[in-house]
């Protein structure tokens, strides 16, 4: 794809602060300051959808996770009492050799995936060129088919219908044992916060017979 | 609104292919609500009612079997037809089958020698039995998976599912540390397995396992699209070293196996690590095939290391569940020797050394739940001291279960590994590499260390000059009986191996490297309707 004018800058802009917001999520000390950078991370990748013209998953991506799970995460942070970390006494790092691979590998791995995708972005579009062109002149096409909206200026797209249209048929299946994933997600969590109270209220039976388990020994060597 | 009449979203042949999963969905969620409405003493028939789901998950497995043509008599059987559902994000066939069989096995045994373990540990809810079969529900759509989407939201469903039962007994410390390593772990483990997977659909453009075949297949090694491509697959298979639990990246096995309940451990080690074999398989076998001389020196040196780490590490083990937990270790480097090979030998190893595996482990997890009392953890190895004066019989089963995992002759582990590794030398006679011979003579010297390890149990249990403690084992109809299946399973396997080697062979054929072309279907429709 190649960027225009000011599509280069509103590229740069929001890619740099997708990275920095990135890098500010992880080294902020501040349980709270992570969550808003990590908002304002992932408000700039919805940003950059935009620019790779998939207004509905911009969209998704907003109400979702900044609107919904970040609140969430916000709401949790603030209601559990993040103790030592926040003051600053633990040290975030554990030991200088273990930093030291971690690094090394990850520095491997950015310019493996860097220098492998650079090369396999040129290869796939000279292979794909046909297709490609295909695809813009058709999508040209129906876009200069599409209603108007309101405002007289931009076009009315059909993504989320063909979104839609693939949830329900050919990705039916996974959007399915998804919404297992999430009952399962659902029961499990309440299973571990609930209390011992709570637990023998649920059971109706005296805490007694709960109880507390028997002490674990921990008799055990560390390999 | 046109779509309503050009296509019938969902038809009900398509239902009929995910029955067994449907009836297993149905009954956890039906669980789920009994352990509300039961009484607190009535919790068992959760249980009960769970494994009655079980039963008919495997008799509609049987009905889907018929329904392909097979038959139940052996010498009649013929490959079976695959059936492709839900616009090709699933494929029901012979591998498909054999894998949900064994899942719906030890999910059947995880319950079974769960009901007393539950009632000692003080947490019996129903909600266990209902995980578990949200678990085997995730593990049987990676077994018939045939799209990177479904396999990975099914391998989440699994992973999810495993994170809480593994802290299932929340008042242990040692088991929520346990459930909390295995969570930042696994989902560290899912993160690099996405990454492998959106390479290879970069490379391909498509999610779907035959096309991504063939699309590999047209990469030369010259192309600029091989780096991607090769990082992808690394990517993928790092990502499934962490869910086998192969060296290096096998740190969480030993502190989950351990924290987590026996029988949570039980089905971890069996049901889990099988899932994710049935993964590597498909992924391997059928979308990287064109690969094979790529990834089969990168899994052959794994294999290599993790089969002497984890042997090694089991020696010096003093807990019972962390040495079977190195001895998992050990045997998924073994296991990854049937991938190496990729031929028809290695597919009967892998098949049957799963099967009898997971029937030796949930026995040995589940002598080791017997000897759990109020009080007493009794997860140490010395905790056996003297069983066989205390419970000859326990012993006995015992012992066997040992010989099986180190691979005795006449139990069903020497079946499975001698295929395993005869499928390694079938491989090294048709690739003429030497390598394959290297790999499969060092998984031989090393079988010999496991046995060091194995036959402690024995030493233990026959030669202690003491007896550990005199109060009776905790024993259960249930326990007993899912003991004595298991023992019955490997001995039948390793006396009388034939109409297992003759099922493994027609239903999980070797696959050949012509992927057959399919309609087309992307995931994204881009044309209006």
């Amino acid at each position: 794809m190649i960027l225009s004018g000011w599509e280069t800058v509103f590229f740069w802009f929001f890619s740099i602060a997708a990275i920095l917001a990135g890098l500010l999520t992880v080294m902020a000390r501040n349980a709270v300051h992570s969550a808003l950078f990590l908002i304002s991370s992932l408000v700039s990748v919805g940003a950059l959808f935009i620019l790779l013209g998939a207004e509905f998953i911009a969209g998704v991506q907003i109400l979702v996770y900044v609107g919904g799970v970040m609140v969430l995460f916000l709401f949790v942070i603030m209601l559990v009492n993040v103790g030592a970390e926040e003051e600053g006494r633990a040290p975030i790092f554990n030991r200088p050799a273990q930093v030291a691979a971690a690094l090394i590998f990850s520095l491997l791995l950015v310019v493996a995936l860097l220098a492998a995708i650079n090369k396999g972005y040129v290869g796939l579009r000279d292979r794909d060129a046909a297709a490609l062109k295909q695809t813009e002149t058709t999508r040209s096409e129906q876009e200069s088919k599409m209603q108007t909206g309101a405002t007289g200026v931009s076009r009315i797209t059909t993504q989320t219908e063909s979104v839609g249209m693939s949830l329900f048929t050919n990705a039916s299946l996974p959007f399915e044992i998804a919404s297992l994933l999430l009952l399962v997600a659902i029961v499990g969590s309440v299973m571990l916060a609930r209390t011992l109270k709570q637990e023998a209220a649920a059971d109706d039976v005296d805490s007694e017979v709960l109880g507390q388990a028997p002490p674990a020994e921990t008799g055990t060597d560390n390999i | 609104m046109l779509f309503l009449f050009q296509t019938s979203a969902i038809s009900v042949r398509d239902l009929q292919l995910i029955a067994p999963e449907l009836i297993l969905t149905v009954v956890a969620c039906v669980a789920l609500v009994m352990e509300v409405i039961l009484p607190y003493k009535l919790s068992k028939w959760t249980a009960y009612f769970s494994l009655t789901g079980i039963g008919l998950a495997l008799i509609s497995l049987g009905a889907q079997f018929v329904n392909m043509g097979g038959t139940f008599n052996l010498r009649a059987l013929q490959s079976l037809s695959a059936m492709d559902g839900f616009y090709g994000m699933i494929r029901i066939d012979g591998f498909a089958l054999v894998f949900k069989a064994i899942f719906l096995i030890a999910a059947a045994l995880a319950i079974a020698i769960a009901m007393r373990f539950l009632d000692i540990e003080r947490e019996q809810h129903g909600e266990y039995y209902a995980l578990i079969l949200f678990a085997t529900v995730g593990m049987m759509f990676l077994g018939s998976g045939y799209d990177l989407i479904a396999l990975y939201i099914a391998l989440e469903l699994m992973a999810v599912t495993f994170y809480v039962l593994v802290a299932f007994t929340k008042r242990q410390k040692r088991s929520n540390e346990a459930g909390m390593k295995y969570f930042l772990l696994g989902a560290f483990s899912s993160g690099i397995l996405i990454y492998g997977m959106s390479l290879l659909y970069g490379v391909t453009g498509s999610t779907n396992l035959g096309d991504i075949g063939r699309g590999v297949a047209t990469i030369t090694a010259n192309s600029p699209m091989r780096p991607m491509l090769l990082l992808g697959m690394i990517a993928l298979a790092a990502g499934l070293f962490f869910k086998i639990a192969a060296v290096p990246f096998h740190m969480w096995a030993p502190d989950a196996y351990e924290g987590a309940p026996t029988s949570v451990t039980a089905f971890l080690s069996t049901g889990s690590k099988a899932a994710s074999f049935a993964l590597y398989a498909r992924i391997f076998f059928v979308a990287l095939a064109p690969m094979q001389i790529d990834w089969a020196p990168l899994l052959g040196i794994v294999a290599a290391i993790t089969i002497v780490v984890g042997n090694w590490a089991a020696i010096t083990q003093e807990n019972s569940k962390r040495l079977l937990a190195y001895s998992s270790i050990s045997n998924a480097g073994y296991l990854l020797l049937g991938v190496i090979a990729n031929n028809a030998y290695g597919n009967i190893g892998l098949v049957i050394y799963l099967l009898v595996y997971t029937l030796m482990n949930m026995g040995a997890f589940g002598v080791i739940i017997s000897l759990r009392r109020r009080g007493i953890i009794g997860d140490n190895v010395d905790d056996m001291t003297g069983l066989a004066q205390k419970a000859p019989g326990m012993a006995a089963m015992m012992a066997v279960f040992m010989l099986s995992l180190g691979g005795m002759p006449g139990t069903g582990g020497f079946i499975g590994k001698w295929y395993l590794l005869y499928g390694l030398f079938a491989r090294a006679d048709a690739d003429h590499k030497n390598w394959y011979y290297w790999l499969a003579g060092w998984a031989i010297i090393n079988l010999v260390v496991s046995f060091f390890y194995y036959l402690r149990f024995i030493r233990v249990m026959y030669l202690g000059d003491r007896v550990a403690d005199d109060q009776p084992l905790t024993m259960s109809p249930a326990l007993r009986t899912a003991l004595v299946a298991a023992l019955v399973g490997i001995l039948f396997v390793g006396v009388y191996p034939q109409p297992f080697i003759v099922l493994a062979q027609k239903l999980f054929p070797a696959q050949t490297n012509s992927n057959p072309v399919r309609q087309p279907s992307s995931i994204i429709d881009e044309s209006p309707k």
